[in-house]
Parts: C-alpha cells; sequence; structure tokens
C-alpha cells in the first residue's frame, strides 16, 4: 500500500474516532429503535415491579426491605453468576441447587464439633469439594460426549441425596461460627458504605477514562467524554442513594459487597482474559473454536468448575444467611429461580450471548417479586405463577428484540 | 533434505466409507504442493487431518522428522490451514476471531488468564489485513455482518498471524473474487520464498499451475499421481482428475483460435453447471438436458476446430513451398550469381597469371565479392532464425531486432522487458519472437502508425504477457479473423495460432486514443533466474 493511501485511511479513521456527543445519543436511538434493547427492558421492569408493590403495600420502598432485598437476592445471584459461564458454553447444569447445598452441609458439619474446623478451612475444604463435582460432571460431558443436561440432571438426584446422607437424622444443623454467620448478616458501618461507594465510583471512573484515552490514542471510535462523565456522575448518585438508604436502616450488607467484588472479578474473566473469550467462542461457534486450536474441552470442563464453586459459594451465603443447615437445603425453587435470574438478565440459553452483570439485574428482578408478593401475603402458589410469567415476558422482549434486529441486518 | 512434512499410507474411513485411501507424499520446506481432484476426491479430508479436526484411521504422519500422535495438534507444530468454508465466531468481532487462540499479550506464553494487549493486536491485525489488500472500517465489527467473502478473509488474516511452516490451502478461492484469488496467489508466492512449505487444494487447473512446484492428483480418495508442475501439462492432469481411460481422448487437437476459445467457454459454462448440479438435485433432469445440448455444441465445436486445423494444415504446406520457392530464387538470384561472378573473375585471374600487379587488383575484387556473399548469406540465415536468440535469449534477440526494424521502418520502437525474465525454454522462446515479429510486420503493413510499444511482463511465475500497442489506426468496426485469413492475411492468424499451440491466450482490441493493441498470455515452465 502506498503511504498516500495509508495516511488517506488514518484519516478516515481519525474522522470516524471523533464523535460528537449529538452523534452518540443518535447512534444509541437508532440502535434501540432497531431491537438492540440492552438492559432498557429489565430496567423498566423492574421500576414497574417497584411501582406496583408500592402502590399495593406501602413498605415496599422503605430502607428496611430495601436492605433486605439485598441479602435476599444474594444467593441466588452469586449462583447465577456461574450459570451465565454455563449458559454462554450452550449448556446447562441443573446440579446446581444440590451442588450448592453440598458445599453449605459439608462446611457446616466440619465447624460443628467434633471436627471443629476453623471457618476459612471449611469453607475451603467445602469449594474444593465442590468444584470437584464440577469436575467430575464436566469430564463426563466431555469424556463421553453426554448432553450436560443429562448428566447434571443426574447430579440433581445424586447429591440430593447426599446432603440427606450427610445431614443423617439431625433434621437442622446449627451454624455457630461468627464469621460465617457475620457473611449475611454483617452490616457495614455508615462510614465504611461510603468509602466502599467512592471506591467503587472511583474505579469505574478510572477504568472508563483510561480505556476513552487509550481508544483516542489508537484511532479508533469513543464514547464522547461527555456522556462517559455523565455515566460517571449517573452511578455515582446512584450508588450515593443506596448507600444512603442502607445507612438509614442497618446500614450496607456486607454481603452486598461480596455481590460486587464476584461481579468485577467475573465480569473482569469473561471480557478480558482469553479464557472468557474462548467461552464465548465455544458457545458461538465450536467449530470454529476448534479449528483456531482452542481447547475446547479443558473450557468446558472449567467452566462446570466455575459453575459448581460458585453454586458453593451461594450455598454458604444461604446458609449464613439462615445460620443453619437442613434437609431441605438447595431444594425448593433454588435451581430454577438461579437460571431463571440468567435469562431474565438477558443471557441466552443458544450460549454465546450474555454478561456477567444479567444475574445481578435477573436476580433483583425475581427478589422484588418474591418479595413484593411476600409483603402483600400472597401464596407461595401465586408466586410461582407470576415468577414464571415474568420469565416468560423475558424471553418474550429478548425473541423480539432478536427478531427485529435479524431484520434491520443488526444481529 | 528432511522433509517437513511426511504422510504414510494414510487412510480416513467414515463409517463404511473410505474417504482417503492410504495416501503417501512428502513436502519440503519452501515448497508449494499442489492437490488436484474434483468435490469428494478427498482434499478436504486430507485438510481435517492434517488440520487435527480428524483422526486418522491409519496411516503415519511425520512433522519435522518426528511422528506425530493424531490427532495433529495443528497450532503447536506450526500448521495453519485456511478451510474451504471459513468457520468464525459469529457473537465476536473481527479483531477477536483473526487472534482467536492466539491472543497478543502479557505473559507471552499462551495462557487462559493472560492480559491481552489490543492495541498490539490492532496494530498487527491492521499490517495483516494490508497485505491481504483488505479494509474494514472497524476491527470491531460481529463478523456475523460480513458477507461470506469477507469472512473467508478474516479467516486467511487468521493463518498469517503467527509465522506458519506449514500452511495448507483448501480451496479458499471459491468464495474470493478474482482480485483476491490474485492475492492468495501472490500469498503463496511470498510464503513459499520464506520457505514455508504450501499445500494448495484446488479444483482450478490455471490456480494450481500458476504457483506449485508439484501437483499430486487424488481421485475418490485415492492418490492417483504425482507430477512436478514443469513437467506436465493442463490435459494430463484433467484426465487423471476425471479418470479417463486413455489420454488420447481428452487430448483432441483443437487449437484453432476461435473454436478452442469456444470450446473453452463451454468447458467453463459445463463446469458452472456442474456446480449448479451438485447444488440442486431437483433441477437435474432440466439440467442433463441442457448439458447434452451443450455436448452437441461443443462436439459442433470441434467439428469447427477441427475444420480450421485442416485449413491451417493446408496453408502451412502452401507457405512452406512459398518459402522454398523464395528461398531458391534468393540463393539463385543472389548467391549462385554472385559465385559464377567469381568463378569468372577467378578464370579471369588465371590468364594474367604473368602479371603482379593485376593479380593483386583481381583477388582484392574477389575478396570483395566473397565477403558481399557472406553477409547476403548472413542475412538469409538471420531470416531463418534470429542469431542471437540461442546465445543471448530472447531479451537480447527482441533488444536488436527492434533496433534494426526501428531504423529500417522510421517508427519510434519503445521495448519494456520484464527484469525478471530470465531464460525460457528454446521453443517458447522463438515463438515469442515470431509473434513480435509478425506483429511488427503488421504494424508496418497496415497500421500506419509512428509509434509502437511492446512490454514484456510476467503476470504470474508461469504466465508472461506480452503487450504490442500502437498508435495507428487500429482494428475496422467488422473486424474477422477469418475474413482477414479468406483474403491471404495470415500474420494475425498465425499469431494466434501460434499463442493458441502454447496454451495462452490472445486478445486484439482497440485502445482508446486510436492504434491496435495485442495481448497475448503465454504460459511457461517456472523461470530460472538468470545467472550472473
Amino acid at each position: 500500500m502506498s503511504v498516500k493511501e495509508s495516511t488517506q485511511k488514518s484519516a478516515l479513521l481519525a474522522s470516524q474516532a471523533r464523535i460528537t456527543p449529538a452523534e452518540y445519543i443518535q447512534n444509541y436511538i437508532k440502535r434501540v429503535s432497531s431491537g438492540d434493547l440492552g438492559s432498557i427492558p429489565i430496567i423498566l421492569g423492574l421500576l414497574l415491579i417497584a411501582v406496583i408493590f408500592q402502590w399495593q403495600n406501602e413498605n415496599f420502598l422503605t430502607a428496611r426491605n430495601f436492605v433486605n432485598l439485598i441479602v435476599q437476592m444474594a444467593g441466588i445471584t452469586t449462583i447465577a453468576y456461574g450459570v451465565v459461564f454455563v449458559l454462554l458454553l450452550g449448556e446447562i447444569d441443573l446440579s446446581i441447587g444440590y451442588v450448592s447445598a453440598v458445599a453449605a452441609v459439608t462446611m457446616t458439619l466440619l465447624l460443628r464439633e467434633p471436627s471443629g474446623w476453623p471457618w476459612y478451612a471449611a469453607m475451603g475444604l467445602a469449594l474444593l469439594a465442590v468444584a470437584g463435582i464440577g469436575l467430575f460432571q464436566g469430564l463426563i460431558v466431555t469424556r463421553f460426549q453426554v448432553p450436560s443436561f443429562v448428566v447434571t440432571l443426574a447430579g440433581l438426584l445424586a447429591w440430593n441425596g447426599v446432603v440427606l446422607i450427610m445431614i443423617g437424622g439431625a433434621g437442622t444443623v446449627i451454624i455457630q461460627d461468627k464469621v460465617i454467620i457475620g457473611i449475611a448478616n454483617y452490616f457495614l458501618p455508615a462510614v465504611w458504605g461510603w468509602i466502599i461507594a467512592v471506591a467503587a465510583v472511583g474505579g469505574f471512573a478510572v477504568v472508563q477514562v483510561r480505556h476513552v484515552l487509550n481508544r483516542q490514542r489508537h484511532n479508533l471510535p469513543v464514547t464522547p467524554m461527555v456522556i462517559v462523565i455523565a455515566q460517571i456522575v449517573g452511578l455515582a448518585v446512584l450508588s450515593g442513594i443506596v448507600v444512603y438508604v442502607a445507612n438509614q436502616d442497618r446500614g450496607v450488607p456486607f454481603v452486598g459487597v461480596i455481590l460486587l467484588v464476584f461481579l468485577a472479578g467475573l465480569s473482569f474473566l469473561a471480557t478480558r482474559t482469553p479464557f472468557g473469550r474462548y467461552v464465548y467462542a465455544v458457545g458461538g461457534n465450536k467449530e470454529a473454536a476448534r479449528r483456531a486450536g482452542i481447547p475446547v474441552e479443558r473450557i468446558r470442563v472449567i467452566v462446570f468448575m466455575i459453575s459448581s464453586v460458585m453454586a458453593g459459594f451461594g450455598g454458604i451465603i444461604l446458609a449464613s444467611r439462615l445460620r443453619s443447615v437442613d434437609t431441605a437445603a438447595g431444594g425448593g425453587n433454588l435451581l430454577l429461580n438461579s437460571i431463571a435470574a440468567a435469562v431474565i438478565g438477558g443471557t441466552s440459553l443458544f450460549g454465546g450471548s450474555g454478561r456477567v452483570s444479567s444475574a445481578v439485574l435477573g436476580a433483583l428482578v425475581i427478589a422484588s417479586v418474591e418479595n413484593g408478593m411476600g409483603l402483600l401475603g400472597l401464596s407461595s402458589g401465586v408466586k410461582f405463577v407470576v415468577t414464571g410469567l415474568v420469565l416468560l415476558i423475558a424471553v418474550l422482549v429478548d425473541a423480539l428484540s432478536r427478531q427485529s434486529r435479524s431484520q434491520s441486518g443488526l444481529a | 533434505m528432511e522433509p517437513l512434512l511426511r504422510v504414510i499410507n494414510l487412510s480416513k474411513k467414515f463409517g463404511t466409507l473410505t474417504a482417503l485411501h492410504q495416501i503417501s507424499f512428502e513436502i519440503h520446506p519452501g515448497e508449494v504442493v499442489g492437490l488436484a481432484g474434483r468435490s469428494g476426491s478427498g482434499k478436504t479430508v486430507l485438510a481435517g487431518v492434517i488440520s487435527g479436526l480428524y483422526t486418522p484411521t491409519w496411516g503415519d504422519i511425520y512433522f519435522d522428522g518426528r511422528r506425530i500422535q493424531p490427532p495433529v495438534k495443528a497450532r503447536q507444530l506450526g500448521i495453519e490451514v485456511i478451510h474451504q468454508e471459513p468457520s468464525l465466531a459469529d457473537n465476536l468481532d473481527i479483531l477477536s476471531n483473526i487472534f482467536l487462540g492466539r491472543e497478543r499479550g502479557w505473559p507471552q506464553r499462551n495462557h487462559l488468564l493472560k492480559l491481552p494487549n489490543r492495541w498490539q493486536m490492532l496494530e498487527q491485525a491492521r499490517q495483516i489485513l494490508d497485505r491481504l489488500g483488505v479494509f474494514f472500517p472497524s476491527l470491531e465489527i460481529k463478523v456475523s455482518n460480513l458477507s461470506s467473502e469477507q469472512r473467508q478473509l478474516v479467516a486467511i488474516a487468521q493463518a498469517m498471524v503467527n509465522p506458519a511452516r506449514l500452511i495448507f490451502v483448501d480451496e479458499p478461492t471459491v468464495l474470493l473474487s478474482y482480485t483476491y484469488q490474485q492475492r492468495l496467489l501472490s500469498l503463496i508466492e511470498v510464503w513459499r520464498s520464506q520457505g514455508t512449505a504450501v499445500i494448495f487444494a484446488s479444483k482450478n487447473i490455471e490456480h494450481l499451475f500458476a504457483v506449485t512446484d508439484r501437483i499430486i492428483t487424488l481421485r475418490k480418495g485415492h492418490c492417483v499421481a504425482e507430477h512436478r508442475t514443469d513437467e506436465t501439462n493442463r490435459e494430463e492432469i484433467v484426465a487423471e482428475m476425471v479418470g479417463a481411460p486413455s489420454k488420447d481422448q481428452l487430448t483432441p487437437a483443437i487449437w484453432a483460435l476461435d473454436s478452442y476459445y469456444q470450446a473453452r467457454a463451454q468447458a467453463e459454462k459445463l463446469r458452472h453447471k456442474q456446480v449448479l448440479l451438485e447444488q440442486n438435485l431437483v433441477e437435474r433432469d432440466h439440467l442433463n438436458q441442457q448439458l447434452v445440448e451443450q455436448l452437441a455444441e461443443q462436439v459442433e465445436a470441434l467439428d469447427q476446430a477441427n475444420m480450421a486445423l485442416q485449413a491451417a494444415q493446408r496453408r502451412l504446406l502452401t507457405e512452406r513451398e512459398e518459402e522454398r520457392k523464395r528461398l531458391a530464387r534468393e540463393l539463385h538470384d543472389q548467391v549462385i550469381q554472385d559465385l559464377l561472378s567469381v568463378n569468372y573473375q577467378l578464370e579471369e585471374l588465371a590468364s594474367h597469371v604473368q602479371d603482379p600487379e593485376m593479380v593483386t587488383a583481381e583477388l582484392a575484387d574477389i575478396r570483395d565479392s566473397i565477403r558481399m556473399m557472406v553477409s547476403d548469406l548472413r542475412r538469409i540465415c538471420g531470416n531463418l532464425r534470429p542469431p542471437t536468440i540461442d546465445s543471448l535469449g530472447l531479451g537480447a534477440a527482441l533488444q536488436s531486432y527492434t533496433r534494426e526494424w526501428s531504423e529500417r521502418t522510421g517508427i519510434a520502437l519503445t521495448l519494456e522487458l520484464d527484469e525478471h525474465l530470465g531464460r525460457l525454454p528454446e521453443p517458447i522462446e522463438l515463438s515469442i519472437f515470431r509473434i513480435v515479429q509478425e506483429g511488427l510486420s503488421n504494424v508496418r503493413k497496415h497500421a500506419d502508425a509512428t509509434r509502437v510499444t511492446i512490454t514484456l511482463k510476467h503476470t504470474s511465475p508461469r504466465l508472461l504477457m506480452i503487450t504490442i500497442t500502437d498508435n495507428g489506426k487500429g482494428l475496422s468496426d467488422n473486424f474477422d479473423l477469418s475474413i482477414l485469413s479468406s483474403r491471404g492475411h495470415y500474420g494475425l492468424l498465425g499469431m494466434s495460432e501460434r499463442v493458441a499451440l502454447m496454451g495462452g491466450r490472445l486478445r486484439l482490441r482497440n485502445v482508446p486514443d486510436g492504434g491496435l493493441q495485442i495481448q497475448a498470455e503465454i504460459p511457461h515452465p517456472r523461470v530460472v533466474p538468470m545467472s550472473r
């Protein structure tokens, strides 16, 4: 290529790289109207839920209930983080409910006399055990090419049995370790709430601004600085409200911080590392991934391990909240709620598309619905019907936007 | 030298279907091996085995002297495969796809958790795409929004991320337009010169002959033949690909220009129809009908070719007689007359033996006559065969001929020779010389031109393009070779026959500002660079 041509090209790139805020907003509107809705439906849904429940019961939008909501959603959010990875591969893991219980029961039994282990050792071994479960299930899926649906369905039955055997006749085992109970029952002092909010917003700001500057340096189209600053300010206001409201009651729940840390870490894993890229690639086109020399089977096994370990963390958080484990641990609608959370948040069941943050949004919707209907005193039958409808609506919105996107050629 | 890849008795079965049957071959660094074969001959399955997508049923693979335990870990060994159908992760952008599995970043070793350096990847991707001559407005477009040609280009870019030791190119040209096909062919040349071994599978015979050193023909999973490209021809390869029982049936003498091209165009059409057939079984009957009709047309074209051939043969005989007559006349009128006069002078000399002064004068006269005769004979020989071509090659012969021609006719002439012209086989050099000679004589007789440009350029390592452009009258609107030849003007026809005989193509067209351009594209074996 001649020098002239290349300067022309880089001039072209540079002209593309500069986007005015007006253009940016135009592009955004164009994207939305062509069906790429992003998180809009779910945020609208959350607002709708808040309005309806507040209208029915004025206790819904109170500081106390807000803090409760965070604690209630922590368990399924953590499990749903793992589900997102499995769904990205286009697989399913039905065993997570009882795997979470295996982790909780193992830890609780190790904490209790006669073994009386310290909390970190008990928790470490419990997570190690469920990582082993993930490895085992993943190896069976990949080595023998059995559908993950069947393998994890078998896991669902077997690990349920293991939980019952481990708890035995005791029925309910109480947790007495202060640290473990604190996971879901400790609330940060007001000052610490503010410090963490400032740190989170500051971290976000640094990452965003650095990203924009880097892109500018390499002649890539960038989000206008005005918009970036608006985003940062928006986040600051939002987290300010969260901390302020939480401080009106008991303070920011410690488990909320854990959720944030997981969100940041797993988002980094999914979007910034080759591993995350490979998960998307395997989910999008397994053949392409194989041709590219990606160790497809190893990636799949690791994802099943991530799913089990996140389920383990979720189980521990749930046990901490209840301060005990019993024979019903991991049962009920925990499994389906966790998967529903990921799907409602926008992760495709067909693999290759979705975000870690979708777990948080989806879990927030499910927890809000349950919490709100609990306040209204509705039966669990009605709760299930409504949660089912919400899931259906979420999937329909996704399907419709996908259709309109493929019509406008932006699939 | 140790072969880079050696495959011994490789077989691959899918169920009861044997896709590859005891294939053996080897390839050295810096060698381009062509795989010829029709659809279903096993080229793609072989690509699958070499890239590690399939495990061979039996057989051994040695790479760099070491035995490889299948499936082949292609990328780790430095084997890149460009597949016939690109397979990309649709949900990722162009950049991620190009570097999929080979992300740049820290630490350099491939690791699932390394920190990728996006900027470094962008820079390298731009360089690679520049080499391919592709321009995307942004590398952050999802590949699902790309055309199938663009997807294939992304797949080719994938293979250029890391320096490879062996590149298997499995017919990606099907999805590429002409420009990118040529780019790919020149890329193969570059890889070859860098010492990379290239296996190039293609149905396109022209492409195979353009870049390969050797051609292996596959048919129904069997390796049926292996040739050095310079020692075989298109007809032989086609015959092996389709498995004709006798070569004679497939090499008809169809070299009269018009019908030869008709036949070729027909063959091209037929191939297109064949592709359609493969795609659409429902239309098979209808297409069969068309095929039969086209075959009938082709037979007719061949008949015409035969007629033209006979005519050419008759003309050749007449021309040979004419040439002999002319030569006899020239020898008789000049050389024999001169010899007779020398003889007479010698007789004179005998009678003057006593007078030394007269003898000296006479002898000087005789020597002059002999010198004249020698130069006459030289000119006659030079017309029969350019003397410089054997010793100094085509370039020198053309230079001296054109200089002499320009002086003789007073028409300005520019000669541009390819700097890597090298030495071609003698018959080809002579033919090219004759083509230029005929072209120039045509210009002198008919064109009324004041300026002529002749260029000889390689369009690929095995194709030489000869262009003769003048600024004269150009062709008349109702130009027709057959009318010309019926009036006894054989210059252009003879030229076209020469070109067709060498398997090349001839194009005649008027250039925009008046004047005629003759373009002849001549295939030839790979050029040996001239030793200095």
